[in-house]
């Protein structure tokens, strides 16, 4: 624990700078704790903006999200980052998602029936099975993507985008959990069958826009 | 739908930046394509002590950051829109890669 002012800092790596936030003296703090936002600030606020906009959060509500994570990581976290895991951009991220979750947890808490669907098939009958194996999604444009994304309603696309989200992991790294699958589901007030199948009609949908302007 | 698929999925959401990168593989997927030019930069995310005011305050509330949306979209109004108010910000973006991809052909 040696570095004292701001240019020693500045030449430090990610873990050192993680290990003056949290156990370092004041001065030490303050100054790794500087040099951390320097570094990672711009890019978790571009992450959370790009999040927003495509579930409609005003861009407030991304700076918001940013002095969480932030004053998280600064104030709880920094003594826990494992650089054998992961850069500090992955960690922040990981971080990123579980304040989010909480956020919501918060929301549905308070408000537990604030989201609602007015199509879905909340009847006793089990929901449609939806055949995965149509829609295929090789080679996905992006730039159809988006535009595909954009024909389906802001709730249509924020589960889609969130069930994915999930989805994709667990193919990726086998993360998908019933309980992080519930968090979604409870997040829009649906049933998990019913998750599963709001999300694969908007997939449908997106696929058919992209097919159809390929 | 193959895990191949899944995965191809889940890049080009990390692509347009819906969803948050997890793994040093997804920050590289994300950073090819995402910018700084993307975001305007923020001076006060860089001051120490608005970031620990702002964001203990936040987390000690138990209002959530997301409330003002929700309220703002009480009922079935979200669901009615049916994509019809896009942002101006992600319909230029749009555009661009439009553009951009037809000069590319």
């Amino acid at each position: 624990m040696e570095a004292t002012n701001r240019r020693d800092f500045e030449d430090e790596a990610d873990d050192m700078i993680m290990l003056y936030i949290a156990e370092g003296d004041s001065k030490q703090k303050e100054v790794a704790a500087q040099v951390f936002l320097g570094r990672y600030s711009q890019y978790l606020h571009r992450l959370a903006t790009s999040w927003c906009r495509y579930r409609y959060h005003p861009d407030n509500t991304a700076r918001d999200m940013v002095c969480l994570t932030l004053a998280k990581v600064i104030t709880e976290k920094a003594g826990m980052y494992d650089e054998s895991k992961g850069s500090v951009k992955t960690w922040l991220g990981r971080i990123l998602k579980n304040v989010i979750a909480d956020e919501y947890r918060k929301l549905r808490d308070k408000s537990p029936t604030i989201v609602h669907f007015d199509d879905l098939d909340e009847s006793t009958e089990a929901p449609p099975v939806i055949d995965e194996e149509e829609v295929d999604v090789k080679n996905v444009n992006r730039v159809l993507l988006e535009e595909a994304l954009s024909t389906l309603s802001e709730i249509e696309r924020s589960v889609l985008i969130d069930y994915w989200d999930l989805k994709g992991m667990d193919n990726l790294e086998g993360r998908l959990s019933a309980g992080e699958t519930r968090v979604i589901a409870e997040q829009y007030g649906l049933t998990l069958p019913n998750l599963r199948q709001k999300a694969n009609r908007a997939l449908k949908k997106v696929k058919k826009h992209i097919e159809d302007h390929q | 739908m193959t895990d191949k698929d899944k995965g191809e999925l889940r890049a080009a959401l990390l692509e347009i930046g819906a969803i948050i990168p997890q793994t040093d593989a997804e920050v590289a997927i994300y950073e090819e394509t995402n910018t700084k030019a993307d975001v305007e930069t923020d001076e006060e995310l860089m001051d120490l002590d608005y970031v620990l005011n702002r964001g203990q305050h936040l987390d000690t509330s138990t209002k959530s950051i997301f409330e003002a949306q929700h309220s703002q979209h009480t009922g079935f109004s979200m669901a009615a829109r049916e994509g019809k108010d896009i942002p101006e910000d992600i319909r230029n973006r749009m555009k661009d890669a439009r553009d951009k991809a037809k000069n590319d052909i």
